[in-house]
């Protein structure tokens, strides 16, 4: 079960200059930090979202 | 949305066997009201929804003991049972049942004969609908209920008349600021933030993170952590004994009233409340005005650094720049002349020992000139940074220094009246009365003294979280120059990239939900006429919320209670339009404070304020629910019922009305 994410972080996010595979990073973590009652299990879902936006900028040629 | 289509209590407290209250989920006929006379059930009704969502009785210490029923006790026979329950069904429509919240609890008689829950018996279930529209059981009830009604923010949506015109007079820039954040899950903001900082330094290697730099770094940031948490433990401890003898002050202070027989008396008392509680409620501002002087440093402003100081040593560098000398030590020479004069510009102790003077220490030894040298030839943008923020700083400053120095002088005037009404106390001969007022007058100076300790504590938890700040900010910026693998590197510039992100965001979005909130209070505010001096409700950079006058004077203070509850009610509506939170709203006493020449428009403008939410009225008969508000609330009117204590009986009818 998950509260709502705030909107209007969302909403920077989308106009952000940040990079896609980050923004989608920061959405997924703000997703993960919405659900109740899993606190404390934050570190292993992070570290998965990270090596995913990392593949995707590897992907991408970012890091070439 | 969320609506409440219909409650059921059984055996709860006043309400016999099974009662049933549905509600309107209408649109346009959203009120509904529940209505009792003394005794009624009006605010045991309300307990009961916190009871069956939260397992809470807020008003527990006004209920009797048991919560069964006394008939239903009566009538309970040995070796059977009886349950307490109340169940709430959610939806939008009374065939569309979206979710259910049950608790219920056994009673038995027990050996004794006495009638006694049965252990263990409490059970509290939920059913939501999934996503092809069953209703199934919830695997938590608890998280299921928080999800449609936070605990934590139950005051937004159960309102309290009778805290409501109270609810910014005290501590009213956290409790502004702690609502818009609850209101719009910006905790989830602050943990993201935090549990970022904690995932990044995995990335830093093991061996990397065993750099003197940050072991001693990290000696320094867990001290502090563990002194203000030490601090805080105190500061609790104090504020308890300070409302204890807060508690003593007021028992001995009654006393003294009703003992009181000699003419004179009674006015010196009632003068010196009066002053005491001027004198009181100054003390405690200027306490305020002392912690929040810092505020501004807490703000991205660095503390270490001397207006004068850091003038002159951009002097000499341009100097040295322009003659193409190389920059000698400059800024260690500053920081010498800082740690020399023993203070710096928040007036930050440097002393020998001071945490202070460790970190400006422990910044003059690992951050030489060389480091900086480029970042300051680039324009010096940092430093002008700096540098404005030490303007506005000293502004500030000198604006809360005046502010402060205006508040004791009116303390010295107090003071002074106090003493002259203690000395003409004094020479009325009463023993009992002498040794009362001197028992009293000894817990308030406990208050007193106990109130000082906690300003004292405040200030230094407020600077050792200066110093932390700066700490960990130090820290980030080893850790970054220390990752030498290149995945580990990448990884971390992630999370970096996010962190920096949301931290600016975290500052930004407060700003915006701010103003927002600011603008549609002053609209709903407006709408209802309460209070024609006021021109516009602001929210400051502070989080205090103030009603500004034609000539931007704060009048919240002369404000009645009912244009305070009104002012409130107002706040938490917008709130509510802001964040999107759509769950009923549940109203106690909602027009008891309004003036009954103001009441008309107060009902106008919750009909406009609260279009289209269900909102579940609780009134006291007669003097709230008269036949003006009737006629009043009839066009939106949903479902009206009463619960009637029955005379010589020990529950409550309830009655539907049409």
């Amino acid at each position: 079960m998950k509260n709502k994410v705030n909107q209007r972080l969302l909403k920077k996010i989308i106009s952000s200059d940040l990079e896609d595979p980050v923004k989608k990073f920061l959405k997924n973590i703000l997703e993960i930090e919405s659900e109740i009652g899993k606190g404390g299990q934050f570190s292993e879902k992070y570290k998965t979202e990270i090596e995913k936006a990392y593949l995707l900028l590897k992907r991408s040629n970012k890091y070439d | 949305m969320t609506k409440i289509l219909n409650i059921n209590m059984e055996n709860y407290r006043p309400f016999y066997g099974n009662n049933k209250f549905d509600f309107s989920t209408s649109d346009d006929k959203n009120f509904n009201v529940v209505f009792a006379g003394t005794g009624g059930g009006k605010t045991t009704f309300l307990d009961a929804i916190s009871w069956c969502l939260f397992g809470k009785e807020p008003h527990k210490d006004l209920l009797t003991e048991s919560m069964l029923n006394d008939i239903a006790e009566a009538e309970l026979k040995n070796e059977n049972t009886v349950d307490v329950a109340i169940e709430i069904f959610l939806g939008l429509k009374q065939d569309e049942i979206d979710g259910i919240f049950r608790r219920k609890i056994t009673f038995f008689k027990n050996n004794q004969g006495k009638v006694v829950p049965l252990p263990g018996s409490e059970r509290f279930s939920a059913k939501i609908k999934d996503g092809r529209n069953n209703l199934i059981d919830a695997a938590d009830a608890s998280i299921a209920a928080n999800f449609v009604f936070p605990e934590k923010i139950q005051h937004l949506f159960m309102f309290d008349g009778e805290k409501l015109e109270t609810f910014f007079d005290t501590d009213n820039m956290k409790k502004t600021e702690n609502a818009i954040k609850d209101m719009t899950h910006m905790d989830q903001l602050d943990n993201a933030i935090a549990h970022l900082k904690s995932v990044s330094r995995e990335f830093v290697s093991k061996k990397d993170r065993e750099d003197p730099q940050l072991t001693e770094i990290d000696a320094y940031i867990s001290g502090l952590a563990n002194r203000i948490e030490d601090k805080q433990i105190k500061k609790k401890e104090l504020e308890i004994k300070q409302e204890e003898a807060k508690v003593r002050f007021d028992t001995l202070d009654e006393q003294l009233r009703t003992l009181n027989s000699k003419g004179d008396l009674e006015g010196l008392l009632k003068e010196q409340k009066k002053y005491e509680d001027q004198r009181n409620g100054l003390t405690k501002k200027i306490m305020e005005l002392e912690n929040q002087k810092f505020d501004h440093l807490l703000k991205g402003i660095p503390t270490i650094f001397c207006k004068k100081e850091l003038e002159d040593a951009i002097k000499k560098i341009n100097k040295k720049y322009e003659s193409g000398e190389l920059p000698p030590d400059v800024k260690v020479e500053f920081i010498n002349k800082l740690l020399l004069k023993g203070r710096c510009i928040c007036h930050t102790d440097l002393t020998e020992g001071s945490s202070a003077r460790k970190y400006v220490e422990a910044y003059k030894n690992k951050a030489p000139l060389s480091q900086f040298e480029p970042d300051i030839r680039k324009g010096q943008s940092e430093i002008t940074f700096m540098l404005k923020g030490i303007s506005v700083f000293f502004e500030r400053r000198k604006d809360f220094y005046q502010q402060i120095d205006e508040k004791k002088d009116q303390l010295f005037e107090t003071q002074q009246i106090l003493e002259k009404i203690t000395k003409q106390m004094e020479s009325i001969d009463d023993k009992e009365f002498q040794s009362i007022k001197s028992s009293r007058s000894f817990a308030l100076s406990e208050y007193q003294k106990y109130s000082t300790k906690i300003g004292e504590v405040g200030n230094s938890i407020h600077e050792d979280e200066l110093s932390k700040l700066g700490f960990e900010k130090e820290r980030q910026k080893i850790e970054r120059n220390l990752i030498k693998n290149e995945e580990m590197k990448k990884k971390f510039e992630i999370c970096d990239a996010a962190l920096v992100f949301l931290q600016e965001s975290q500052k930004s979005l407060l700003i915006e939900l701010k103003a927002d909130i600011e603008t549609w209070t002053n609209e709903i505010f407006n709408k209802s006429i309460l209070e024609p001096r006021v021109e516009r409700i602001v929210i400051t950079e502070d989080f205090e919320l103030q009603a500004l006058d034609f000539e931007s004077e704060n009048i919240y203070d002369e404000l009645s209670k009912g244009q305070k509850q009104g002012l409130a009610t107002a706040f938490m509506i917008a709130l509510r339009k802001d964040s999107g939170f759509d769950s009923p709203i549940l109203f106690d006493y909602p027009l008891g404070r309004i003036d009954p020449d103001t009441r008309s428009e107060f009902i106008n403008a919750l009909k406009n304020m609260l279009n289209g939410v269900q909102v579940i009225f609780f009134l006291i008969g007669g003097t709230e629910w008269s036949n003006a508000e009737k006629i009043q609330m009839k066009d939106r009117l949903g479902s009206v019922y009463e619960l009637k204590k029955l005379k010589n009986e020990k529950r409550s009818e309830v009655i539907q009305h049409a």
